[in-house]
């Protein structure tokens, strides 16, 4: 479980030259080096449990494509505690599970909410989200968006407390696992990694949130008799 | 895009940075530590006092001759003293003699100024003895600690008188010194008396057991930091996650608390 709950900030980082904004863009630039060969179009974010960065991260990620000329949409499929909306301040009225359910109109669920980012958020609450995520009108609705958006961006639930990743995965090109420093288990991150393992969900890299500054040196060195190299990347 | 150094072990700046993330556990540690060493300072350490007194070993033939030692006690110098310390250290039958003298000696006092003599067991534990062997020295330092200067000051006289006399004892009736102590004649150093001003206080001053408690605790909480790293079930560093899987970190980002104190990661 996640070490405490803590009192989030919806932050989007527009400013490109603040360091969380250059991380982000050093995670996208990363992301597409390692889709060099095969174009990730629908991209998703998971972490082992809540907390973790996995929505902040997706939607920051959303964001700096946006920001590079990319046309982007963001769906809110973590059904159970939906987040993506209060990052554009949003009502949460109508959204994925109101199309789904043909209360809405896709046009009607579709934000847009900056000039080239959109959002489709979660919409009105059901008893069966697990239904809803695997309706194949949900499958359908990402077909027809690849052809309107560069970049799909999947927000999900943890992955070590619901299996909506698993279902998700037959329409997501990539994953990018989301771990917290000093929030994030290793008993639990080594959970996830098994499940991702059975599961065969392509996750394509793993992002570090909630990353000590001072930590930098030391996050290289400590404990392990070795530093990284990337030179093999 | 990512740090290509490689670089072995734990660095100073590692260890800086253990110490800085921990710091407020090594603080309240030193604190408690210091707390024990003030309580432990005002409530439990008892002034003691302590005299010592000095003793010749001489080995005697012609026991008659009782001036000093000659040309062929010194063949026993280093002998004499080691002997006689080991059984004043761990001979009951010493601590035993002691008693009875002190006992007698507290007899003869004023009954004002009369003490509680301590049974022999507790003498043995009172008492303290060493010996110079390196200089060969046929002089031995016999010390006693006690609660009182009284006490002190009487037990030390009895220590020293004490042996004197079992060397005494020892001697056959032809004054020749028999059995393992009597080869020895044991005598007081010349003119050295213990006065009640030579009982001095050796308990340790408030500000040194304090001082003593508040390095205890900067090591033992300095020691805690790096349990609790080593001990850590957290991802608390990248290399900690590049350690539990082949996924390549593709990202890294910040921390960032705003101004309302609200994280976001």
């Amino acid at each position: 479980m996640a070490k405490k709950t803590q009192k989030h900030a919806y932050v989007i980082f527009d400013d490109t030259t603040s360091i969380q904004s250059e991380a982000y863009q050093k995670l996208q630039i990363n992301l597409d080096y390692a889709s060099i060969d095969e174009k990730y179009r629908v991209i998703s974010c998971i972490s082992p449990t809540k907390g973790e960065g996995k929505t902040t991260t997706l939607v920051n990620l959303a964001n700096i494509y946006s920001l590079k000329g990319f046309k982007c949409i963001i769906i809110d499929l973590d059904l159970r505690a939906p987040q993506d909306h209060k990052f554009f301040n949003l009502v949460n009225d109508k959204g994925i599970t109101d199309y789904l359910s043909n209360k809405a109109s896709k046009e009607e669920v579709i934000h847009q909410v900056k000039e080239h980012l959109s959002i489709i958020t979660s919409g009105s609450t059901t008893p069966f989200p697990s239904k809803v995520i695997e309706s194949k009108k949900l499958k359908d609705l990402i077909e027809e968006l690849k052809g309107e958006y560069d970049y799909i961006f999947i927000d999900t639930s943890p992955v070590l407390l619901f299996g909506d990743a698993v279902v998700i995965s037959t329409f997501v090109d990539a994953f990018l696992l989301v771990v917290a420093m000093n929030i994030t288990r290793k008993s639990e991150l080594k959970e996830a990694l098994k499940m991702v393992e059975t599961s065969h969900i392509n996750v394509v890299g793993t992002v570090l949130t909630h990353a000590d500054n001072k930590a930098r040196k030391y996050k290289y060195s400590y404990g392990y008799g070795y530093r990284y190299n990337n030179t093999n990347n | 895009m990512e740090d290509n150094s490689k670089e072995q072990g734990i660095s100073l700046s590692d260890i800086l940075f253990i110490i800085k993330k921990r710091l407020i556990g090594i603080i309240v540690i030193v604190l408690l530590f210091v707390g024990f060493g003030v309580v432990y300072s005002f409530a439990f350490n008892k002034t003691a006092f302590q005299a010592d007194s000095c003793l010749y070993v001489l080995y005697k033939d012609n026991t008659n001759d009782t001036t000093g030692p000659n040309i062929s006690d010194i063949n026993y110098g280093r002998l004499a003293p080691k002997t006689l310390t080991d059984s004043l250290l761990n001979d009951p039958n010493v601590w035993k003699k002691i008693e009875k003298v002190a006992t007698e000696a507290n007899n003869k006092l004023p009954e004002e100024e009369r003490i509680e003599v301590p049974d022999y067991l507790k003498i043995g534990k009172s008492i303290g003895a060493s010996y110079d062997d390196k200089l060969e020295s046929l002089m031995f330092i016999i010390t006693y600690r006690g609660a009182t200067q009284k006490e002190v000051l009487l037990m030390i006289n009895a220590c020293c008188e004490g042996l004197i006399g079992i060397s005494e004892d020892s001697r056959d009736l032809n004054g020749k010194a028999t059995g393992p102590l009597g080869y020895f004649l044991i005598s007081r150093a010349g003119g050295y008396e213990v006065s009640l001003d030579e009982v001095y206080v050796v308990s340790q001053s408030k500000k040194t057991i304090i001082l003593i408690a508040g390095c205890l605790g900067v090591v033992v909480g300095i020691a805690y930091a790096f349990i609790r790293e080593l001990t850590n079930q957290r991802i608390a560093s990248r290399a900690a996650l590049e350690d539990l899987t082949d996924i390549k970190v593709i990202g890294v980002i910040p921390e960032f608390v705003d101004k309302g104190g609200r994280k976001n990661g």
